[in-house]
């Protein structure tokens, strides 16, 4: 086996990845945004005098474009974190956050909402719809965790949750099927999307993602006793419900948080804990923080790519599972041969 | 050498064999029925039908059996209401039109096409309208709907109250100085080819859509749109009473608030059935965009 490659060398060069990353993000785009316009939109609203350039180059750059790329960063920690712990709490390297069924709970919501007509009262109750969601699904998870000491069983019920509640959303877009409109916004939504995120989005964020990996971080030495085995992990003294439990809660949070602000957008929380695992080891002291920084440089490169590369809006979730697919498949044969 | 010989015959017959079952499932294509009489039980399944039956009178009214689900719905229909309880709100499965018993079914390009070769197979003349941007799509779609129901007359005489409406409600013709308007539902803009670019330019206002070559109904994104500036900008409200609310909360959003429409308190909000309507609320939505325009005095 390789030795893992020092931490500080990976994560360097991630922190340099999504630096570099952020200020393409910011002159990529239509308007003619050049660096040297973005660098005073910038310092102009550092040094409190934003009337340095014109409104609507001040608009594209500090309104639109800097949170929604900020936002692209911590929806890839959050989602890529996820994917770590659920791995780490059910010891399967296929586990990704979306088997747990919270972010189709918040899908399901999400919907509900646009069917009602809640979005036409503001940007605030798509998220916060979504936000009920999950919080929904969570409460569900939590219950059945109480009712079963098994992964495998609650790995199930997590399963069957994402099933019951996509069939909602099937069921709730049949209801409407004439109203073409309503299902534009659906179909919108479901793709993922950072198109008109704005800083009130990123406010909204930062809370549930900073609890999330606080709580990601706490539960690193739980995941490296779990990966012994449970046995190993009760003996080592690890309350086992108390770490599903912490996980849980960690997961729902960082996907609900993620799938609130920008629809669902799959892939990364499967891959780049993978990939983090290539380059720096399983230990999760390693791996967690190298796979947050991993999925927020991937979910930025994507959102910048394809808004650089092309004028159509393509959903980050289309493009992540399109590399994400090939890449795991290309990964785990790797893996099989050296083995 | 034999074996080879023999495995390329086998794989020559195969493959004719294939040839032949193919052509043979190939279905032709199921000619849609003519109408020929006066039908007597008229199933609408379009909002469009459902307001130009209407608006052909009593004559027509009591042979039509059946309007759209939709035709109830103010956020879509004109004449929501409107139409008797006794006829029935079809829903749209094959099976439904069947057992209706309609003799003329009308139905658009966009209804399911297995609804559609049910019902060619099954012998019931059906009208598809095609096409529903704008006026002259309109005045066909009227042409087509009078002739299967018989009424040429009335399609002729509803034809010309519209023309006579449009011409008394139009502006004059958008110049390169007219004000910019660009239409913003869900992320879509419409640009040249659909309603919106009729009536922006019967309410005498540049589509800057179709100015800048988005050709029918388009994603944008919002950066796209403070790039572009608009002067005017129009977005859908499902209820008539919010809005002004609605228009106000797009005229904050970030990005839209520093573009000129929003500075310059030109964000407007127009119901959805006026907005997306390909029917007689065209009309509607040129007095809504004229009476956004500063100075413009536009009698109802």
């Amino acid at each position: 086996m390789r030795p893992a490659r020092s931490l500080v060398v990976v994560l360097g060069a991630m922190s340099v990845a999504a630096a570099a990353l952020l200020a393409v993000a910011l002159i990529v785009g239509p308007g003619s945004v050049d660096v040297a316009t973005a660098a005073h939109v910038l310092w102009g609203h550092t040094v409190g005098n934003p009337a340095l350039v014109s409104r609507s180059m001040d608009a594209l750059v500090w309104e639109l474009r800097l949170p929604r790329s900020l936002l692209a960063l911590m929806v890839g920690a959050a989602l890529a974190t996820a994917g770590t712990v659920t791995q780490g709490l059910f010891r399967n390297p296929m586990a990704e956050p979306g088997v747990l069924g919270v972010s189709a709970a918040a899908a399901m919501t999400a919907v509900l909402g646009f069917l009602l007509g809640l979005d036409a009262l503001g940007s605030w109750t798509t998220p916060a719809m979504a936000a009920a969601g999950a919080a929904l699904g969570l409460l569900l998870l939590a219950a059945l965790s109480t009712r079963t000491l098994s992964m495998t069983t609650l790995l199930l019920c997590g399963v069957a949750l994402a099933a019951l509640c996509s069939a909602v959303t099937t069921l709730m877009l049949s209801i409407g099927t004439e109203r073409w409109d309503l299902g534009l916004k659906v179909i919108r939504w479901l793709m993922g999307s950072f198109e008109a995120r704005t800083w009130s989005h990123l406010s909204w964020t930062v809370a549930p993602v900073a609890l999330g990996l606080c709580l990601a971080w706490w539960l690193v030495g739980d995941l490296d006793a779990l990966a012994l085995g449970s046995d190993t992990a009760r003996s080592l003294g690890i309350d086992l419900g108390r770490t599903r439990g912490v996980s849980l809660v960690c997961v729902a949070v960082l996907v609900g948080a993620a799938t609130a602000m920008t629809g669902v957008i799959g892939f990364v929380g499967l891959v780049v804990p993978h990939l983090a695992r290539l380059w720096v080891g399983a230990a999760h002291a390693r791996l967690m923080p190298t796979a947050a920084l991993g999925g927020a440089v991937a979910v930025l490169a994507v959102d910048v790519a394809t808004r650089s590369t092309t004028g159509l809006s393509i959903p980050p979730g289309v493009v992540t599972a399109l590399l994400g697919a090939p890449l795991l498949v290309w990964m785990l044969l790797s893996g099989e041969r050296s083995e | 050498m034999i074996r080879q010989t023999t495995a390329r015959r086998s794989r020559r017959t195969a493959l004719a064999a294939l040839v032949a079952l193919v052509t043979a499932c190939a279905r032709e294509p199921v000619p849609t029925p003519t109408v020929s009489g006066l039908p007597q039980r008229v199933a609408s399944q379009t909002i469009l039908s459902d307001e130009v039956l209407w608006s052909f009178g009593s004559s027509v009214q009591g042979r039509v059996i059946a309007v759209s689900r939709l035709a109830d719905d103010p956020a879509y229909s004109s004449v929501a209401g409107q139409w008797p309880s006794s006829v029935a709100r079809a829903p749209l499965t094959s099976e439904a039109l069947l057992a209706s018993e309609a003799d003329l079914v009308i139905v658009a390009d966009f209804t399911a096409i297995e609804t559609r070769e049910l019902l060619a197979r099954s012998g019931i003349p059906t009208v598809t309208l095609t096409g529903f941007s704008g006026f002259a799509d309109w005045r066909h779609n009227v042409t087509a709907i009078a002739e299967a129901v018989g009424s040429p007359a009335a399609g002729a005489d509803l034809r010309t109250r519209f023309d006579t409406e449009l011409a008394a409600r139009s502006a004059p013709a958008p110049t390169r100085h007219s004000r910019t308007v660009v239409s913003w539902a869900a992320g879509n803009v419409a640009g040249s080819g659909t309603t919106f670019d009729d009536v922006a330019r019967a309410a005498g206002l540049r589509n800057l859509a179709a100015d800048h070559g988005i050709a029918g109904h388009k994603p944008v994104t919002i950066e796209q749109l403070v790039a572009w500036d608009p002067q005017v900008l129009i977005v859908p409200c499902d209820n008539a009473d919010a809005c002004d609310t609605v228009a106000a909360i797009v005229a904050a959003q970030p990005g839209i608030a520093a573009t000129a429409a929003a500075r310059n308190s030109a964000v407007f909000a127009l119901p959805s059935r006026i907005l997306y309507s390909s029917g007689w609320a065209m009309l509607d939505a040129i007095v809504a965009l004229r009476r956004s325009s500063p100075g413009e005095a536009v009698a109802p």
